[in-house]
């Protein structure tokens, strides 16, 4: 098997890789699809606590790379689904205990392990950054609609298209939009960003409140019906899968269940 | 278990031992030191402390880059332990800059004399950019063993091992009972030492929080007056206290030891290992009418962790 390595990227920090590679990494595994995901924040650990399973971790990817343990020890199985694998970031140690040349080994013993190795890249263009793009083929650039994040994505994305050879595409994800705002022209929409980046979109997230919820509670929540941030997150797992799904409306994920089935009847009816 | 990168050893009255002969590299070896020393800043404060650099070979630079680390929590190592011929040269080079006539002659400084011409002028820049630059001084023999030990390297290299492993420990210190092994070995080199030993394994008393990333590593009993954070990672040759709340994780009995207890004010751990064994806290989240029951204890019982509020089984 040879499976597809994805790094997870932003360059800004905050803008949601880490809840990204989370959701992206349980929705592409509740199709059935073998994933690992791969903390390489070392030294701000948080891919775990996210999948709640802060608890469990007993060797991490430092280890690994040291060969204190084998790479099978060290990954902690989710305690939902079962083709769910996370290799946690060491906390106590820092960006400099691995470098390019381990992490593209890693990354070549993962993929024969599992259809998709999702790698949540630390912020920053640093040497944590180079290390997470080390083993990768594909890439997903986080951005969120405010000038500094696209700004930030931009920069990344130009230090992705300079690794042509190894990263074959990159593809983006617009999080935390807010429809209302963008409707009101307090926020950039996706368009003006999709101007300025010019890449190939994967996919529009809305802010969500469930997501904080979901963050706090360790449960990532792609698996959760009616949840507008959980349905964005699948829809992007089956477009990397090479599925064609049509983007959300985003228009009407303002308007409350009643007012869509109202306006589904009567196209006239504004709420 | 991981081998242990950096240890803090306490010596008893000769203050502690900052042992980071586990390190392989300069950047592993700095990382440590930074995260260590940080964690127990104010516990530094008077205290005599040696350094051992066990198998690193360090240039002058290199030399002036650790001590910087050091020398910024105001430590200033009192002898510092090489195996290396090259760290050992890098040492005396840096003490010549600090121009000490006192500081014993070492053959080695022959050995390499190039080495020390050429990186003197850097070093000298580097000393002078760390304005409280300790005065590293490569340990010589007393004056007892000095003429079993004829090359100061043997020594030095005798000392690094017995602060680096436990089996080796047991072997140069084969005539004292086995717990009390670790306080000794590079400590019973000054001479002030006193005849009466510790009567327990040495403890290291910390009295500060431990934030997430920030590992504590000890050979002996561990004491802290504090919170324990989510993150942070602490391990004992023997028991831990925590006056506080334990929150991250603990790792008591490091080597074997089953007969080590874990026991903290507030139990809240993500993670608790007793030896070999390891317990992990349950997947609900806590509740708000989940309220710690007090102190309690985490000790072995037929062969998993179980926590009790009992003091004393």
């Amino acid at each position: 098997m040879s499976g597809r390595v994805i790094v997870v990227t932003s360059g800004k920090g905050g803008v949601g890789k880490t809840t990204a590679t989370a959701n992206i990494g349980v929705a592409l595994a509740s199709t059935g699809a073998s994933v690992a995901l791969v903390d390489m924040d070392i030294g701000l650990r948080n891919l775990d606590i996210l999948m709640g399973l802060e608890n469990r971790v007993v060797y991490n990817l430092v280890d690994v790379v040291e060969e204190k343990c084998k790479l099978r020890q060290a990954l902690v199985k989710d305690k939902r689904l079962p083709s769910l694998c996370l290799l946690p970031a060491a906390q106590t140690r820092d960006k400099s205990a691995v470098n390019a040349e381990q992490m593209k080994k890693l990354s070549d013993e993962l993929k024969t392990m599992f259809d998709y190795v999702l790698i949540d890249s630390p912020a920053g263009i640093e040497s944590g950054f180079q290390n997470a793009i080390a083993g990768a083929s594909e890439a997903v650039v986080i951005c969120t609609p405010e000038m500094s994040a696209v700004r930030d994505a931009d920069r990344v994305i130009g230090l992705l298209e300079a690794r042509k050879e190894e990263i074959g595409q990159y593809r983006l994800i617009i999080n935390r939009i807010r429809p209302q705002m963008v409707k009101s022209n307090d926020m950039m929409s996706v368009q003006d960003v999709l101007e300025i980046l010019s890449v190939k979109l994967l996919g529009v997230v809305p802010e969500d409140d469930e997501v904080i919820v979901s963050t706090n509670k360790g449960e990532p929540l792609s698996g959760g019906e009616n949840v507008r941030a959980g349905q964005a997150y699948r829809n992007i797992a089956q477009r990397l899968k090479g599925e064609e799904v049509p983007f959300l409306d985003l228009d009407s994920l303002n308007a409350t269940w009643l007012s869509k089935v109202v306006s589904f009847f009567n196209p006239t009816a504004r709420v | 278990m991981t081998t242990t990168k950096i240890a803090i050893i306490s010596q008893a009255e000769q203050g502690v031992l900052i042992d980071i002969s586990g390190c392989n590299t300069l950047a592993e070896a700095k990382q440590y030191l930074t995260s260590t020393l940080q964690v127990s800043s104010q516990f530094w404060d008077g205290l005599t402390v040696d350094l051992n650099l066990g198998p690193l070979a360090l240039t002058p630079e290199e030399v002036a880059e650790i001590m910087a680390i050091v020398s910024e929590v105001g430590v200033k190592p009192k002898q510092i332990f090489a195996a290396d011929n090259k760290t050992r040269a890098s040492l005396i080079a840096s003490r010549n800059v600090q121009d000490q006539p006192a500081a014993p002659v070492e053959p080695e400084a022959e050995a390499e004399p190039e080495a020390t011409a050429e990186t003197d002028l850097e070093t000298k820049a580097k000393a002078e950019a760390v304005p409280p630059m300790p005065e590293p001084k490569v340990e010589t023999p007393p004056a007892s063993s000095k003429a079993e030990c004829a090359t100061p390297s043997a020594l030095v290299e005798k000392l690094c091992e017995a602060a680096t492993t436990t089996e080796n420990k047991e072997e140069t210190c084969e005539q004292n009972k086995p717990a009390k092994a670790p306080a000794k070995t590079p400590a019973k080199a000054t001479p002030k030492t006193p005849a009466k030993q510790p009567e327990r394994s040495p403890v290291l008393f910390l009295r500060q929080t431990l934030r997430s990333g920030q590992a504590i590593s000890h050979k002996g009993h561990l004491v802290i007056v504090g919170d324990v954070n989510p993150g942070a990672e602490i391990m004992a040759e023997g028991d831990i206290t925590i006056w506080g709340a334990l929150r991250g994780m603990a790792h008591a009995g490091v080597g074997g030891n089953t007969g080590a207890e874990i026991r903290a004010l507030k139990f809240e751990p993500i993670q608790l290992r007793i030896a070999h064994a390891i317990a992990r806290s349950p997947d609900k989240m806590k509740t708000a009418t989940a309220v710690s029951p007090g102190p309690e204890t985490a000790r072995i019982v037929d062969g998993k962790i179980r926590i009790s509020t009992t003091i004393i089984e």
